[in-house]
């Protein structure tokens, strides 16, 4: 079974195509970040404008790539959401016309189950049960995934996203956007230990919630280098970037592992853009051992946005049965395990 | 020689199938449902309508605007998407063509108005040649400006109760019939028509709507330099 996959729900232009749910046949992926770089974050207006501007030349490039037609295909996946909803629109009004015009089946895909399924992509074995955690610069979830058509989250950030988090640092540190890679870098030459920043405790949380909180963090480490220029002491940035980055690499790995104890789970998958970060995926790796749980990281290029995801994704929901309307509709605010495939 | 044509550049959602320049079917909704939601299942109803197979379109054309950002991208992401997908030319209409086509005839001038926010409107000036200004971005308060000695000038698109205050005792003056004030695709099919016989295509990789303005980000920087 050959699937098409749209995605648009952010800066990346991407479309690929997947045999049967794990087997990639194209991932393009054209990346506008050079162009947002100097608004110091992503423009919505300007993403939807490049989408609109690119899309089909990438869609043409993954099928040709793929050496694929269009009526080969047996169905068509789009992340419908949550995102810029300029951005998805785009994505959602070319993968339903093209679903029509070749008479292939629509499938919906949300955007952060899709991230899960970097995983499936990249161990043929690994099947649900296990426990993922997505971590990019707009969401940071962490999932109960009990078969593919399953999803519960168990918790979410409350404030800023763990990428979000690395920008917003990166900025009051002086560095350019994208701040994520730039903290990792600068902190290879840092002392980790050398701040003591705290990491965020939710006291009221009831034993069954694993929510995260970074902004406190942040706000920690804007603290500490106003505190420092007051009292004219130097500071060292690459300390302030390593310290700040343990105590969110921890703070990941920690809720991540207790979670998986919790409810019973012995596999762990990283997804997101952030689970690029060597730091994240070292942290989790060392937590995990300790606690004899089996942890999943993909490739980096499937971490970030993709559609090579969207279109495993819409495998699983096709086969089970689970197809969208002519009807589809973008939706920025998409709760995870909401089905937005109406047939079944 | 069959046209299906699209407009979404306003709060219209506009969808018609042209044989060989007159109208089958036209089916246009005034903002009840919104575009993204609305556009595919209004054009697969044209098909259940008219019996006219998909694969038998000839020619996809779409308006380009100004207006609606969003309503815009929409439209163009799916004309496209069909151009594409059919394996058939892309015809892209300015809306402004569109409406001029709607008044045509009504004076020796037609003025098409689009909002453009903030108390300004997207403007151009048709003859009834076909002749066109270029679009500008004018505020409301401006409009009588644009009138000059000629005998009559037709206001047309989004003419609101505002503009009609605006221009009001302006002798050579008049208004589009009320019915005509919205984009129809079955106008944008009737200028595509005319385009097809030139072969005024346009690229599936290159066409953009006419944005006219920048992104307000965009606007920012560019004054911070
Ligand atoms: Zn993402």
């Amino acid at each position: 079974m050959l699937i098409l996959g749209i995605e648009t729900s952010c800066d990346e232009t991407s479309a690929a195509v997947v045999r049967s749910g794990r087997e990639l046949l194209s991932n393009v992926i054209s990346s506008q970040i050079d162009i947002h770089k100097i608004y110091g974050g992503v423009v919505p207006e300007i993403a939807s404008r490049k989408h609109v501007e690119n899309i089909m030349l990438i869609i043409d490039q993954a099928l040709t790539e793929a050496s694929v037609t269009l009526e080969q295909l047996d169905g068509i996946a789009v992340t419908n959401g949550p995102g810029l909803v300029g951005a998805l629109l785009v994505g959602v009004a070319v993968a339903k016309t093209l679903a029509f015009a070749a008479d292939k089946p629509l499938i919906a895909a949300h955007h952060i189950e899709s991230h899960v399924f970097a995983n499936i992509l990249s161990f043929p074995d690994l099947h649900p049960s296990f426990l993922a955690l997505v971590v990019s610069g707009g969401h940071t979830s962490l999932i109960a995934v009990d078969d593919y058509n399953s999803y519960r989250l168990l918790g979410q950030t409350r404030d800023d996203a763990a990428g979000e988090a690395f920008d917003k640092v990166a900025r009051v540190l002086g560095l350019p956007y994208p701040g994520g890679p730039e903290v990792e870098k600068l902190a290879l030459n840092g002392n980790e230990h050398a701040i003591d920043f705290p990491r965020a405790r939710l006291k009221s949380l009831p034993v069954t919630n694993f929510d995260f909180s970074f902004s406190g963090l942040k706000s920690a480490v804007i603290n500490y280098l106003h505190n420092c220029e007051q009292r004219g002491v130097e500071i060292v940035i690459a300390d302030v970037a390593a310290s700040f980055q343990r105590v969110v690499c921890e703070t990941l790995a920690i809720n991540a592992v207790s979670a998986s104890k919790q409810f019973g789970y012995s596999k762990i998958v990283l997804a997101g853009g952030v689970a690029a970060n060597n730091k994240v995926r070292e942290t989790l790796q060392i937590y995990c051992k300790q606690k004899d749980i089996e942890l999943f990281v993909p490739p980096a290029v499937l971490c970030t946005d993709n559609a090579a995801m969207v279109a495993s994704r819409g495998y699983y929901s096709l086969i089970a049965g689970k197809t969208a309307g002519w009807d589809l509709n973008a939706v920025p605010n998409y709760p995870i395990g909401k089905n937005d495939n109406t047939s079944e | 020689m069959l046209i299906l044509a699209i407009e979404t550049s306003t709060i219209s959602c506009s969808v018609a199938l042209l044989k060989d320049g007159k109208l089958l079917a036209e089916h246009t909704t005034q903002n009840l449902r919104n575009h993204s939601v609305a556009l595919l299942p209004n054009i697969v109803q044209l098909f259940v309508e008219t019996g006219v197979e998909k694969a038998a379109v000839n020619a996809v054309a779409v308006g380009i605007g100004p207006g609606s950002f969003t309503g815009l991208r929409i439209g163009l992401a799916t004309a496209k998407a069909l151009a594409y997908a059919l394996k058939i030319p892309l015809i892209g209409v300015p809306t402004m063509r569109t409406l001029f086509l709607q008044a045509k005839d009504c004076a020796e001038y037609a003025i098409p108005v689009i909002d453009a926010q903030q108390g300004n409107v997207y403007v151009a000036v048709y003859g009834v040649d076909g002749e066109c200004s270029e679009i500008a971005v004018v505020a409301k308060t401006k409009l009588p400006e644009l009138v000059k000695t000629a005998d009559s000038y037709c206001f047309c698109g989004e003419i609101t109760a505002e503009i009609r205050e605006i221009m009001a005792g302006t002798a050579n003056v008049s208004f589009v019939a009320e019915k005509m004030t919205l984009p129809r695709a079955g106008f944008t099919g009737i200028a595509a028509q005319y385009m097809y016989g030139r072969k005024m295509f346009s690229d599936i990789n290159t066409l953009e709507p006419i944005y006219i303005r920048k992104s307000a980000a965009e606007e920012l920087f560019e004054r911070s330099k």
